[in-house]
């Protein structure tokens, strides 16, 4: 019977023997015309089909169909014949080995050597024979097999030899890696103290802008107190003539300046003089200002030294500038200054 | 010739081996095919497809899957040539005679040449391929299934790789052997 292993390979058996459907037929050649590999095995499966039918492995059923299907073309047959010289050409030069019985009766060599027709020394010649055949195979099997040993020690050795070379390269490896491991651990230390080191640096560094920044708040705070101003504002007056001032202008002992901030109220006119005057009437200090609008408002901002000042009655004049040909100031102001 | 001369150089399209291996294998593909239909006439009719291929190709068809293409037009050639046989009443070719058992005193020359030109190409082969091939054909009374799963053991191979390895050493045997053959028929 055939045995020919996995169910495609049984089932490629059954496409040569012509059991398939016409639609399997069709599925399998457009296989194997697309797919080399699977033709490649289609045709060693063929080659050993062939070698079964040569061999009597095949059953009646199966002997019947490979001859109408194999045998039944000239390809086939010359396929066939290729195979018969093989398989002759192969018992024939290989070693000679024991034939499976087919449908006849066939002796066994055992029945061959004690067959009653044989003679006493035949048998004795057969024996002998054997026995020199067995000691001389045990000779040619002993020296095959010394010089096996022979190989594997040899093999061995090399073994050996290749083990402790690549023990060394691992000996060695792992010094290197203690080496690499020892230089960078003495990196890392070095790191670590120079991130020491800049770290301080910059606690120091922070530290002393701290101080400078304290002491340019000191410094800032001085010199805001040393050029702290003296506001006062004028509120816009619609009557005209002098107005009083209940609130008395304070300027403190750090204070140099003086700002006047005068409001105009609702006025077109661009530019004032400004005049400072004693209640007597003496000038203390004029000037042209320029009026500044705004939507809401206009008004005149004015800075006079401190040191102008001291503790009496004065008067602010406003007085448009150029005249406007009216000889009456615009407004008058007239206020109380204290020093303390 | 111009549609032939492409259609060989799209055979070996991406394929590896000298030029022309695609050519040869679709060739023994298409002979294979019509002998697996039982066609007498298989060479002449893989002529006749390799033509009709070469003819669409000359005329600037393109063809995408060319194996697919290929059994198409097998196929076609195939059902014409059946009808025709039908129509001419071909007789059906005879089967063999016997097999005949090795060793056979009636064996003819043209046997007799064949197996002398595979003793010849069996001692080219190397030891290692002469082995396998010994071991893998010739009986040993043990079930067949035995001996090749002990030899692709041996190997180190599955059974199925066996059976492909031994078919390349014979397809190797084929080659010396039809070599062996024409250079007797030189002489």
């Amino acid at each position: 019977m055939l045995d020919i292993g996995n169910k495609n390979s049984q089932r490629l058996v059954m496409y040569l023997l012509g059991e398939l459907s016409a639609e399997e037929r069709r599925d399998i050649e457009q296989q194997y015309f697309q797919n080399d590999k699977l033709f490649q095995e289609l045709l060693s499966i063929e080659s050993d089909l062939i070698d079964d039918y040569l061999n009597d492995d095949l059953s009646a059923d199966e002997r019947r169909k490979f001859e109408s299907q194999v045998l039944s073309t000239p390809q086939g047959r010359r396929k066939v014949e290729s195979s018969r010289a093989l398989l002759s050409a192969i018992s024939e030069d290989a070693p000679k080995v024991v034939q499976r019985g087919t449908n006849e009766e066939q002796d066994s060599w055992w029945q061959f050597l004690w067959h009653p027709v044989k003679t006493r020394a035949w048998r004795f010649a057969t024996v002998i024979l054997l026995f020199a055949g067995g000691t001389g195979w045990l000779v040619v099997e002993n020296f095959r097999l010394r010089s096996q040993l022979g190989v594997a020690r040899t093999t061995s050795r090399q073994n050996e030899q290749e083990v402790l070379r690549l023990q060394e390269q691992v000996t060695t490896a792992q010094h290197q890696r203690q080496q690499d491991e020892t230089v960078l651990r003495s990196s890392i230390e070095k790191l670590n103290e120079e991130l020491q080191r800049a770290r301080t640096d910059r606690e120091n560094a922070i530290e002393v802008a701290r101080q400078k920044e304290s002491q340019l708040r000191e410094n800032l705070r001085q010199t805001e107190s040393s050029t702290a101003i003296a506001t006062y504002t004028f509120p816009f007056n619609p009557v005209r003539g002098t107005s009083e001032q209940t609130d008395p202008l304070t300027i403190s002992k750090g204070q140099k300046t003086v700002t006047f901030q005068i409001e105009l109220g609702p006025t077109s006119i661009p530019t004032f003089h400004v005049s400072l005057q004693t209640v007597e009437g003496n000038e203390v200090w004029g000037n042209i200002k320029k009026a500044r609008r705004t939507r809401a408002s206009n008004s005149i901002t004015v800075g006079l030294p401190a040191t102008v000042f001291t503790s009496q009655h004065y008067v602010l004049i406003l007085t448009p500038s150029p005249p406007n040909g009216q000889t009456e100031s615009f407004a008058e102001y007239s206020f109380r200054v204290v020093r303390k | 010739m111009e549609g032939l001369e492409s259609l060989i150089i799209l055979l070996d399209a991406g394929g590896e081996g000298p030029p022309g291996t695609g050519y040869q294998l679709i060739r023994i593909k298409l002979i294979r095919y019509f002998a697996w239909q039982r066609c007498i006439a298989a060479e002449e009719l893989t002529d006749e497809t390799i033509d009709r291929v070469a003819k669409k190709i000359a005329q600037g068809e393109e063809i995408e899957n060319l194996g697919g293409f290929f059994y198409g037009v097998a196929r076609l050639v195939l059902k014409e040539f059946q009808r025709e046989e039908q129509k001419q009443q071909r007789a059906v070719a005879n089967l063999p005679t016997s097999t005949e058992e090795v060793g056979n005193d009636e064996e003819d020359d043209a046997a007799q040449l064949r197996r002398e030109c595979n003793k010849k190409c069996l001692k080219d082969l190397t030891e290692a391929e002469r082995d396998l091939i010994v071991t893998y054909c010739q009986p040993d009374g043990r079930p067949k299934k035995e001996r090749r799963q002990d030899l692709a053991t041996k190997l180190g191979i599955k059974r199925e790789n066996l059976r492909l390895k031994a078919f390349r050493i014979r397809e190797k045997l084929d080659k010396c052997v039809a070599d062996c053959l024409k250079d007797n028929d030189r002489k």
